[in-house]
């Protein structure tokens, strides 16, 4: 089957995911949940932690985008601003006592617990998909299709194999 | 719970007898800052840790051919580094992720090295290895994930006499993005691919299969981990997968407003003067020289 790209699409290829994880927390919260009292502060750190790196990281990549447009500064400011808006919120809420602080003692201590949180997950999320691409690509590449996309030149070898079938 | 250490992060059952925690808490913030064991920690963990984001990005680099070829050299030194911080400093509580990194290195190298045999060991027009290599890659994934399973329900990871809290957060995550991505890359395939109905199947049911794993481990208790701390794991994963990926989404989003509003605010080029008669000359004597020009 094959569709063309549309909003509808999307829908579909998010749907199953949605419903999954909807009842994977169901089921998980029906058994009972231990202490997950930090969940929303977990969420508020993961977000603004990988958003302000991100941004940074991009930060980074705009010069080489500058460099094909005679190093324009606006992008570079702007994408600067990005960063430092994430910044400046990581700041804002970690300062506020107990908003965003988990069970570290310190400001600086929940940073440095969120950076290497975010290594982390982002270690596991780069393993799973690697592992599935994997496994997707080796399915394609074990089962290639029966009709070729693009014209295959040989004709003359399944001539000879039906003449050796013949003669048996 | 609160460990009090700049670097430190969260440890549900370890001991409070550190003293150079207690001392931190009582030092002043700008004798805190450049603690010995800050510096240490900057020194052996967090340099390390940022040579290897900074060695992808020198390997991305197209202007010079030798910070290129450092790239991969870079990476390599931060990753090592960043395993060893466990011994360099292990006073820091950032080292058990490296204690993480060290535990998971061999399931993800088995993993990673099955993927390539598994693909390449197939009928591909180039770099093709020998027919076994596919049932051999296919047997090293599935090595590369008993190894995994065997983790939580044989010997989990130890750090200081308690399960690895960066264990519990890799593995929950691990497991909650592999069925709800395998599920989502199965409706791809199915939806994008020309008759790929087995593949996505073969790959939903890897997906579904995970989630069966994770379903599993929401009843029953692990080695140390027990079936009430999985589920808090996994609820908590839920939240750190959610605002990781909204996270960097919000970031791509800014990216590309950016480079729109930049590229709306430049001006329209006008269009050019025509050529005039010593240029139109110009462009034809060059054009001889390089065409119709004598032959070497």
């Amino acid at each position: 089957m094959s569709v063309d790209n549309g909003k509808g699409t999307w829908a579909l290829v998010l749907a199953p995911t949605l419903i999954f994880l909807v009842l994977i927390l169901v089921i998980n919260a029906v058994l009972g949940l231990g202490e997950v009292s930090n969940a929303f502060k977990r969420f508020a750190n993961a977000f603004l932690t990988a958003y302000t790196l991100t941004a940074g990281a991009l930060f980074g990549a705009m010069f080489f985008y500058a460099d094909s447009r005679n190093r324009p500064l606006a992008p570079l400011f702007g994408m600067l601003a990005a960063t430092m808006v994430g910044a400046g919120m990581i700041f804002l809420f970690l300062s506020q006592s107990d908003l965003l602080m988990e069970a570290s003692s310190s400001m600086q201590a929940q940073f440095f617990s969120n950076i290497v949180h975010l290594a982390v997950v982002f270690l596991a999320l780069v393993t799973a998909a690697g592992l599935l691409v994997g496994i997707t690509m080796a399915h394609i590449t074990g089962n290639p299709p029966r009709r070729l996309p693009w014209p295959v030149e040989v004709e003359d070898e399944v001539e000879v194999v039906v003449e050796i079938d013949s003669e048996e | 719970m609160a460990d009090g250490h700049p670097y430190g992060v969260e440890r549900t059952a370890f001991t409070l007898d550190s003293t150079n925690l207690h001392q931190l808490e009582t030092m002043p913030m700008g004798m805190a800052l450049v603690g010995p064991q800050q510096i240490e920690a900057l020194l052996w963990f967090w340099l390390p840790l940022a040579l290897v984001p900074l060695g992808f990005w020198m390997l991305l680099s197209r202007s010079n051919e030798s910070v290129r070829k450092l790239g991969m050299p870079t990476v390599f030194f931060g990753f090592i580094m960043v395993i060893a911080s466990q011994w360099t400093v292990p006073d820091s509580d950032s080292s058990a992720s490296g204690h993480l990194l060290l535990v998971v290195i061999g399931p993800i190298l088995l993993l990673g090295i099955g993927s390539f045999m598994a693909i390449f060991g197939g009928p591909v027009p180039v770099g093709r290895l020998p027919p076994v290599a596919r049932p051999a890659g296919y047997f090293s994934i599935a090595m590369g994930l008993a190894w995994l399973l065997a983790l939580h329900m044989v010997q989990s990871p130890l750090w200081r006499g308690e399960v690895n809290p960066y264990w519990m957060v890799w593995w929950a995550v691990f497991l909650l993005a592999l069925c709800l991505a395998g599920t989502s890359l199965a409706q791809v395939v199915y939806l994008f691919g020309d008759n790929r109905g087995r593949t996505a199947a073969n790959v939903g049911i890897f997906g579904l299969g995970s989630g069966g794993v994770l379903l599993v481990m929401m009843f029953n208790d692990g080695a140390q981990i027990s079936a009430l701390q999985m589920r808090s794991q996994i609820w908590l994963a839920a939240a750190d997968l959610l605002g990781t990926i909204a996270g960097i989404l919000m970031a791509v989003l800014a990216f590309a407003i950016v480079i729109t509003l930049y590229e709306r605010s430049l001006s329209e080029i006008e269009p050019a003067a025509p050529l005039s008669e010593a240029e139109k000359q110009r462009v034809s004597d060059i054009i001889f020289d390089n065409i119709g020009g004598e032959d070497e």
